[in-house]
């Protein structure tokens, strides 16, 4: 019975999570769309999120779990992985709120590593995994997309140099339609599996499964209506970011710099290599921008985007070994994930009202003054 | 030894990939733009056999684009 308790509250940490991960990286499939408004922000967040349903349904075989061959897996307890949730819930919400795009799975992968060394100390961490899965990737991830982006865009200038800018505009836009579904597409087969796998994870470790049985399709449509509410709702913030507080796009550069994620992302998912999407995308748009004037890139933004991106993995996991370590003191039952979830979503819930009160205290302000 | 745990073949495979689809996606692209703004240019000026040539780049240009976009979900349906 508590068993199942923490399975339960391991389950709806996951689909938090997932939430958190869809709002989070919203805007790595619309920012550029609705910077030159190709896309109205509206229409945009909710074809994203359409396409992020459809996507979760794409392919199954991912959803192993996102930790494999990072953490020994043999280890892994649902409370370590509801510690490692809560390292990643946390770090989503913080940069969300400083409007930064950083990476929902190296979040992810930060929190279960740290809640994993705080449970079971070093050995239960894969140093050669954790340098291949995401050092390495992280380092290619940015620094090939800027190269694509700027390489096609200097291309892209070059065949339609001296036509005359409406036309042309209005061509990118559409194209940037379908670049932008394609992002959207494959975040949805990418992102929802991680949560898809954590669920299924856990239904192991609870003897509900075997790790031999499909995932449930209940565990598939809940990650993929998680993920898909989590990018309607938008992560503005980071849209505004990533679409105009980086470069000022033109339709073009907009088209070059998806176009060059959606290139990278598949190439790298093809050959089973693991790229954040976000990091894919942010230098997508840095390369866009930088092809065409240098001083075009704000790298005063960019620089704290990459700081965002430094501090991901560690930061993620100092709060999962925290969480992990708080869990502890309650004892092994259930009383640790269930105390620690309800203080957090109190304290979420007060944060929430104040800046809901502040907002609306701004809008009266305003309008009496009008 | 974590050097060894990368594959480092497969890194390059990567960006020799990357680079290859992403600059042949954006190139397609901007030819069915420039091909068909021209042919639309070559009609206004009464140019009815240039007109005729840039509709066809355009069009050509717009089949390999699809063809790419069909064979990237179909790399992707294939993940799975």
């Amino acid at each position: 019975m508590q068993n199942d308790l923490v399975l339960v509250i391991v389950v709806v940490t996951a689909l938090a999570f997932d939430f958190t991960n869809g709002f989070h990286d919203t805007a790595n499939a619309v920012a550029t769309s609705i910077s030159t408004r190709a896309l109205g922000p509206r229409t945009a967040v909710t074809m994203a999120a359409i396409l992020n349903f459809v996507g979760a349904f794409i392919s199954l075989a991912v959803a192993a779990t996102i930790a494999t061959g990072i953490v020994n897996a043999d280890l892994i307890t649902p409370e370590i992985v509801f510690a490692g949730l809560i390292g990643a819930i946390s770090w989503n919400l913080l940069t969300w709120s400083l409007g930064l795009p950083s990476s929902s799975s190296h979040a992810l992968i930060g929190g279960i590593v740290g809640s994993t060394l705080a449970a079971v100390g070093t050995e239960g961490v894969l140093a050669g995994g954790l340098v291949e899965k995401v050092i390495v990737p992280a380092l290619i991830a940015p620094v090939l997309a800027f190269s694509v982006a700027g390489l096609g865009i200097l291309i892209c200038y070059r065949i339609i140099g001296g036509r005359r800018p409406g036309p042309v505009n209005r061509g990118f836009r559409l194209g940037q339609i379908v670049t932008g579904s394609f992002l959207s597409l494959s975040h949805g087969t990418n992102d929802a599996q991680k949560t898809m796998g954590i669920i299924f994870l856990a239904l192991v470790a609870n003897g509900n499964l075997q790790s031999s049985d499909d995932v449930p399709v209940w565990v598939v449509v809940s990650a993929a209506s998680a993920i898909a509410a989590g990018t309607y709702v938008g992560g503005w913030r980071i849209i505004k970011t990533m679409g105009a507080r980086i470069i000022k796009m033109d339709p073009p550069q907009g088209f070059s710099s998806q176009a060059a994620g959606a290139a990278v992302i598949l190439s790298a998912s093809h050959a089973g290599f693991p790229l954040s999407t976000t990091h894919v995308i942010s230098g997508g748009i840095m390369g866009a921008g930088a092809a065409k004037r240098v001083s075009a890139v704000r790298w005063g933004v960019a620089g704290n985007i990459v700081f965002a991106w430094v501090l991901t993995l560690p930061a993620a996991a100092a709060v999962g070994a925290l969480t992990y370590g708080v869990t502890r003191i309650f004892g092994t039952g259930a009383a640790g994930p269930l105390i620690i979830s309800i203080v957090l979503l109190l304290v979420l819930i007060v944060v929430m009202a104040r800046r809901f009160a502040a907002r609306n205290a701004t809008t009266v302000v305003a309008g009496s003054g009008a | 030894m974590i050097s060894a745990a990368i594959e480092w073949n497969l890194v390059g495979e990567v960006i020799g990939v990357s680079f290859a689809a992403g600059l042949v996606v954006i190139t397609l692209f901007a030819l069915i733009i420039f091909g068909s703004t021209r042919a639309a240019d070559a009609r206004r000026a009464h140019e009815g056999g240039t007109a005729t040539a840039f509709t066809v780049l355009a069009g050509v240009a717009g089949t390999a684009f699809a063809a790419v976009v069909v064979f990237a979900l179909i790399v992707m349906a294939q993940k799975g």
